[in-house]
């Protein structure tokens, strides 16, 4: 029997797509820590370690007192890193997208595409249930709820999607020069640490250097994010439609950019 | 049918750039089973690997309109920190095969008995070749890829192997990459040679095999 081409609608298409992502990031989760169960708690604890030890940095510069606005140091800090801690853990790891993963491109039902998708996915939610695990035991130590946690989870996925688009564009040039590459992922992220906000906020700063930090995106994310944490206790300086603008325009140079590397990245 | 326009591939080491592929067209369709001689270095790998799906082409396109297999041949299909039955529930989703159900064939087609639920890194030549083999008969592709092969494991499963493979012919296209005749002969309807970069089909098997003894 000779077959001719099978129409593939839209919907089925999707749905195929979103089995292997699924399947990928199940696979990802037994790989990297094993079958024992509990290895899948090492995925909370490392940014929450991180977290804890950046937060307990700061405590010991000089406890709430310091703090403009009178916000919870402990917990600024420690949501502050963990929303930090998923864009920079993304970025760092694009570049090697392939080389960790390249024994499944064999499948021809996976692309590069989809293995990206399934880290980002899963970084994304553990940073999230991490996020959500801190939150419950700030609230249960210091009786502070977050105002919105809605809001914090959106603030979240954004950031995802962020560090998603700056990845594919990492990982597409490795394209032009792998080494290259490589070494200057890890100094791009270290210098986003000032513009992330992690450290501060914008109301903190004078109104000259308000606008020049509100040009970079993790910023909003990170003040969208603080809302939803204290609520209006302090202004909260974000741009939502900037910030949308940027994660479509950086996912789509990123696919654009993947589509132009692929004949050139090494297998 | 699986389909290749002028493709062309080319790679750069050190600044300088080899041309593997110059303008292969060739179009397989299921039923088809062809075997690619070409000797070492002529480009086989890269070819399969485009067929695959692993590498894209330089310039050129390549049209996937069938489910086409991993190149058998290599280990990459299975991963080894996983078990077995881990890497057969994996292949089940992404193929979107009954998990249950692949599981069983898998073990009994793959003879691989209790050491189904042990890391594949632990498993012997053989047995990893019988997984990978069991893996593709349980997912049934339109279109086998094969990269010499079925040499690993014993005489016995290569056998099986021909066997599996010679029964699905009918629906299935096979593409075999080979630089020794013999195991073209034995899977094959017709041959097409890969030299110089670029891919000469012919219907007659022993036209193939007269020709490419004398490259």
């Amino acid at each position: 029997m000779r077959s001719f081409p099978r129409p593939v609608s839209f919907i089925s298409a999707l749905r195929a797509r979103n089995r292997v992502v699924v399947a990928l990031m199940l696979r990802e989760l037994q790989t990297r820590f094993g079958r024992e169960n509990l290895g899948y708690v090492w995925l909370f604890v490392e940014p929450a370690l991180l977290g804890l030890g950046v937060a307990a940095w700061q405590w010991s510069v000089g406890g709430d007192a310091t703090m403009r606005g009178g916000l919870n140091k402990f917990s600024f800090f420690l949501t502050g890193y963990i929303l930090f801690y998923l864009f920079r853990t993304l970025v760092s790891r694009s570049p090697h997208g392939i080389a960790a993963n390249f024994q499944l491109l064999y499948h021809s039902k996976v692309t590069i595409e989809a293995v990206m998708w399934a880290r980002s996915l899963l970084e994304g939610a553990a940073v999230l249930i991490c996020m959500g695990v801190f939150v419950l035991a700030i609230g249960a130590f210091y009786g502070e709820w977050p105002h919105n946690p809605l809001q914090m989870a959106f603030a979240a996925i954004l950031m995802m999607l962020i560090a998603h688009g700056t990845g594919l564009i990492f990982l597409s040039a490795t394209a032009i020069n792998p080494g290259i590459t490589d070494r200057l992922v890890q100094p791009f992220t270290y210098l986003s640490i000032p513009f992330s906000g992690m450290f501060f906020m914008v109301w903190w700063l004078p109104n000259s250097f308000q606008d020049f930090v509100l040009l970079f995106p993790l910023i909003h994310i990170m003040e969208f994010m603080r809302e939803g944490q204290f609520g209006y206790g302090v202004p909260f300086i974000y741009d939502l439609t900037y910030l949308i603008q940027w994660v479509v325009v950086l996912n789509f140079l990123g696919l654009c950019a993947l589509s132009a590397a692929k004949p050139h990245l090494e297998m | 049918m699986l389909q290749l326009e002028g493709v062309r591939k080319s790679f750069t080491k050190n600044g300088l750039t080899r041309e593997v592929l110059s303008g292969v067209d060739a179009t397989f369709l299921p039923g088809d089973a062809v075997g690619i001689l070409g000797r070492n270095g002529a480009g086989k790998s890269t070819l399969i690997r485009i067929l695959a799906g692993v590498e894209h082409p330089t310039s050129g396109r390549v049209r996937r309109e069938m489910s086409i297999s991993w190149p058998m041949g290599y280990d990459a299909a299975v991963h080894g920190t996983l078990s077995g039955a881990d890497n057969t529930r994996f292949i089940a989703r992404i193929y979107d095969r009954p998990i249950g159900w692949m599981e069983g064939f898998v073990q009994e087609f793959s003879e691989i008995g209790d050491e189904f639920r042990q890391p594949v890194k632990t498993y012997s030549a053989g047995m990893k070749a019988r997984l990978i083999f069991a893996l593709s008969m349980a997912v049934d592709f339109d279109c086998y890829l094969i990269d010499e092969v079925i040499a690993a494991g014993d005489a016995r499963f290569a056998e099986r192997c021909r066997q599996s493979l010679l029964a699905r012919r009918s629906r299935s296209a096979l593409i075999l990459v080979s630089h020794q005749m013999d195991t073209v002969r034995s899977l094959c309807s017709h041959a097409a040679i890969l030299h110089e970069g670029r891919l000469t089909f012919h219907e007659d098997l022993d036209q193939a095999f007269t020709e490419y003894q004398q490259l």
